[in-house]
């Protein structure tokens, strides 16, 4: 799959927006989307299943750190360095 | 600050009961021999149960799953039942659970979630799948209507006594007998059993002796049906449950010959009301004894119905309301999804955490939660 960074963070924006509605009118690509009640344990699940199902790739448990998943720009960056180094999981 | 996930340790053990009793409060989970057997199988080797702690080495959180073996199509597989989890408060608010569940999801080839709760039941249906249409329903045999309404809040004590409870159906000439172990034929009523469906927990004898026999706090008794030529033909699994109008068999297992599974339940209807039991019930995840209790007179409990008004767990005043969902995750039960369909799975109260101790479980045994 061909994804750019662009492409990436409209579909994590998109998936936020459907999961929380009206959140991310507002919200930079750095802010915390714990400290702003975006995600949460169930948000974060669904998070994963988006993403993987999303770009086909397989995020590890070291993907899901607070720090991978702290903010728009960081998840997009771990879903970015998946993709470059080809972790497929389709 | 940056949290190691890692398996539960023996020397985490006091530091796991302050854990459990700060977050959980007083419950079976404060005590050591209750949590090794469900928790301790051996098949990890270790703790089936993982911790999140932080650099000074504090538990933040615990994630606690119970690990059986399954029948899956032709194979034998572990099967993860997620059990509970729990956090301390700023890390649930950093998604920390998250992380424990997918752990789970991702580590075991079949992982099943029962009857969730609302906080859990929105992760177990990301993570999982149901079966269309199929919930854990609850078949109960009303043997004495007048001492089970007794039971019910007052507004519903009609909901019992309006019901024709009928008849206990035929029971084939089947002999009985109470036994403390399943006894030493069951695995050959078992291996033919587990041919009729596709996934189901393991439910050999090794299996229902650690269940049933092994199991601390509560105390079951096995009820074998033979037919003439001493053959085996069902077993049933019981757990006798005092209330204030008398005793209540709960049915947690229930295996049998499709040529007299009917009969089996008759059997079990006759001896019930024989020995003045006020109800009976059996839970179950699968339609393939439906039209088997049907004919020993059970019915199921349904919104119209509304049987329900039994209550389920008999904790005084016990009256809750279960999801009775059932959810499979995990990279089998997502390759090969032929285990969704109602015939095809076979699933009771007896599996996962749903027939553990509550409180007044814990209180009347004198055993200090």
């Amino acid at each position: 799959m061909q994804t750019n960074r662009d492409d990436i963070h409209l579909a994590l924006r998109e998936f936020l927006e459907e999961h929380s509605p009206g959140s991310t009118a507002t919200l930079s690509d750095s802010d915390s989307l714990f400290d702003n009640g975006i995600l949460d344990s169930l948000g974060i699940v669904a998070l994963v299943v988006f993403i993987e199902d999303h770009f086909g790739i397989i995020l590890e448990q070291e993907d899901l750190g607070e720090e991978s998943l702290s903010s728009l720009s960081a998840i997009a960056n771990t879903v970015e360095i998946k993709l470059k180094n080809g972790k497929s999981a389709k | 600050m940056m949290l190691t996930q890692r398996q539960l340790q023996d020397d985490d053990w006091q530091q796991f009961k302050s854990f459990c009793r700060e977050y959980i409060g007083p419950s079976h989970n404060n005590n050591r021999a209750f949590n090794e057997h469900w928790f301790k199988t051996g098949r990890e080797n270790g703790w089936n149960a993982q911790v999140l702690v932080d650099s000074n080495g504090d538990i933040r959180g615990v994630t606690m799953y119970i690990l059986v073996n399954a029948k899956f199509g032709d194979e034998i597989l572990p099967l993860a039942w997620s059990s509970t989890t729990v956090l301390r408060n700023f890390e649930q608010e950093k998604g920390a659970g998250a992380r424990l569940y997918l752990w789970i999801y991702r580590r075991f080839p079949l992982v099943g979630a029962m009857s969730g709760n609302k906080n859990s039941l929105p992760i177990s249906a990301t993570l999982g799948q149901e079966i269309p249409g199929v919930k854990m329903n609850r078949f109960i045999r009303v043997h004495d209507p007048e001492k089970a309404s007794g039971l019910c809040l007052p507004e519903n004590r009609n909901v019992v006594l309006d019901i024709d409870w009928g008849h206990n159906g035929d029971d084939g000439g089947l002999t009985t007998n109470w036994l403390d172990l399943p006894p030493d034929d069951y695995d050959g009523l078992w291996k033919r059993f587990r041919k009729t469906v596709f996934f189901s927990v393991e439910r050999d004898r090794s299996h229902m002796v650690w269940r049933y026999v092994d199991a601390p706090f509560i105390s079951y008794k096995f009820l074998e049906m033979r037919e003439h030529s001493g053959t085996l033909k069902a077993l049933a699994v019981i757990r006798f449950q005092p209330t204030p109008v008398g005793e209540v068999w709960r049915i947690m297992e229930f295996i049998a010959d499709d040529d007299m599974a009917a009969q089996g339940w008759s059997s079990i209807a006759k001896n019930a009301s024989a020995r003045g039991v006020v109800f009976s019930d059996f839970m179950v995840i699968g339609s393939r004894q439906d039209e088997y209790l049907r004919e020993a007179g059970f019915i199921l409990s349904n919104d119209v119905n509304r049987l329900d008004a039994l209550p389920n767990l008999l904790s005084p005043p016990e009256h809750r309301h279960w999801s009775n969902t059932i959810h499979f995750g995990g990279n089998m039960a997502k390759k090969d999804q032929r285990w969704r369909s109602p015939d095809g799975v076979y699933f009771t109260k007896g599996d996962s955490d749903r027939d553990w101790p509550t409180m007044y479980d814990l209180k009347r045994m004198g055993i200090e939660p």
